[in-house]
């Protein structure tokens, strides 16, 4: 077994997962391995055997070998460079019931409605889950990092991952408010707007759209950029400030604290009646075999 | 992080919009219109003599060498969600 399979391992045992959640997993991540760029857990609070996988796979993998419609993948790669996202990314929610029907996920590189929209007509085939001025609203305020399609309640569900934009720096996010409409959201970005300027780098939130009111919405708090070394002091200070159970943030930072040797975020989950955090666990695969791979493909055309 | 380089290298390895023939043949052009930094360019530019010149094993040792410093530090924001 590999090292990053081993350590994959060593991840999933430390958040107490279900025995059999755990070993499907294992199973895929061992037959997959070759192909995947990194993997990100999502377990939820009580219920240890629903877990959420994402696998990351970058251009360098193979992709014709994933489980994604050929039609599909035909469309990405026909796109002009301009559009062409640099990675796919599987999403399994639930992995122990989804693990033959994941959603894909696109990294968006040009941040234009075209470019959404156009990724948006591969992923949903014509049907428009998201209007241009909803669209046109939330690129003026913020970076879309990656558009998903996702199955949710039996309905196509566009999910969209945001970076607010900073705007004469400051990080201004109630334009939220009229993408959702949930009462836990108020109170989310009460926080955010009063936080610290030195807590915005680590702030995304996710978004979803299909034909119902949006029920559901992420606030991610994640190191991504990788600014700063000591994150995790920071994290805890915003969760802090959170309507969260004091018990549940407790819980949750001796987990993070307990496995720094993991990219461990923290998702934020707003809901009609409840906010509740989620463990983010992500393994990301030695830059080194990736850097190799690039590097043999571009040794193959200059032979 | 911009990643102009992995841009670049998803290009030239896929031949999107005919980027590997590009390089090959008009090598300034292409990094032009991948706005890349002028110590990338440098390094792209001994690639390319190389190539021209039938030398092999420095072809791979640049093209390590371009995978180490300029692909490698925007590979792991990349790898992120």
């Amino acid at each position: 077994m590999s090292l990053f399979s081993e350590n994959t391992l060593h991840g999933l045992n430390s958040l107490n997962i279900s025995k059999s959640t755990s070993l499907i997993i294992e199973k895929h991540i061992i037959k997959q391995e070759s192909n995947i760029s990194s993997i990100y857990i999502e377990t939820r609070p009580t219920v240890s055997d629903k877990v959420d996988m994402t696998t990351c796979h970058h251009f360098s993998t193979e992709w014709a070998e994933l489980d994604i419609d050929p039609n599909s993948l035909n469309e990405i790669q026909n796109l002009s460079h301009e559009f062409q996202p640099q990675s796919l990314w599987l999403e399994y929610d639930d992995v122990a019931s989804k693990l033959n029907n994941p959603g894909l996920h696109l990294s968006v590189k040009k941040q234009s409605a075209l470019n959404v929209k156009k990724l948006c007509e591969i992923l949903f085939k014509g049907t428009q889950p998201i209007n241009d001025d909803t669209l046109i609203n939330i690129l003026g305020n913020a970076q879309v990092q990656h558009i998903s399609r996702l199955y949710r309640n039996n309905s196509p569900t566009l999910k969209i991952h945001i970076k607010p934009k900073f705007k004469s720096g400051r990080m201004d996010c109630y334009f939220l408010h009229e993408h959702v409409k949930l009462k836990g959201l108020f109170h989310i970005l009460d926080v955010i707007k009063n936080a610290s300027e030195d807590y915005k780098d680590y702030i995304y939130f996710d978004l979803s759209f299909n034909n119902k009111p949006n029920s559901i919405a992420g606030l991610y708090l994640s190191n991504k950029e990788a600014k700063n070394t000591e994150y995790l002091n920071d994290l805890e200070k915003i969760i802090s400030l959170l309507p969260v159970k004091k018990i549940e943030i407790s819980k949750l930072i001796k987990l993070v604290k307990s496995n720094i040797n993991y990219s461990l975020d923290i998702k934020v989950v707003i809901e009609k009646n409840e906010i509740y955090l989620k463990p983010y666990l992500g393994l990301i695969k030695n830059i080194n075999v990736e850097q190799i791979r690039i590097t043999k493909k571009l040794m193959e055309l200059f032979s | 992080m911009s990643n102009n380089n992995i841009d670049f290298a998803y290009a030239v390895i896929h031949n999107i919009d005919n980027a590997t023939e590009q390089f090959k043949d008009n090598s300034e052009a292409l990094m032009a219109k991948f706005e890349l930094t002028e110590d990338a360019k440098v390094k792209l530019r001994e690639i390319g003599d190389a190539w021209s010149d039938g030398r092999t094993v420095a072809v791979e040792k640049g093209w390590a060498e371009f995978a180490e410093q300029f692909i490698g530090p925007e590979l792991a924001a990349s790898m992120r969600w």
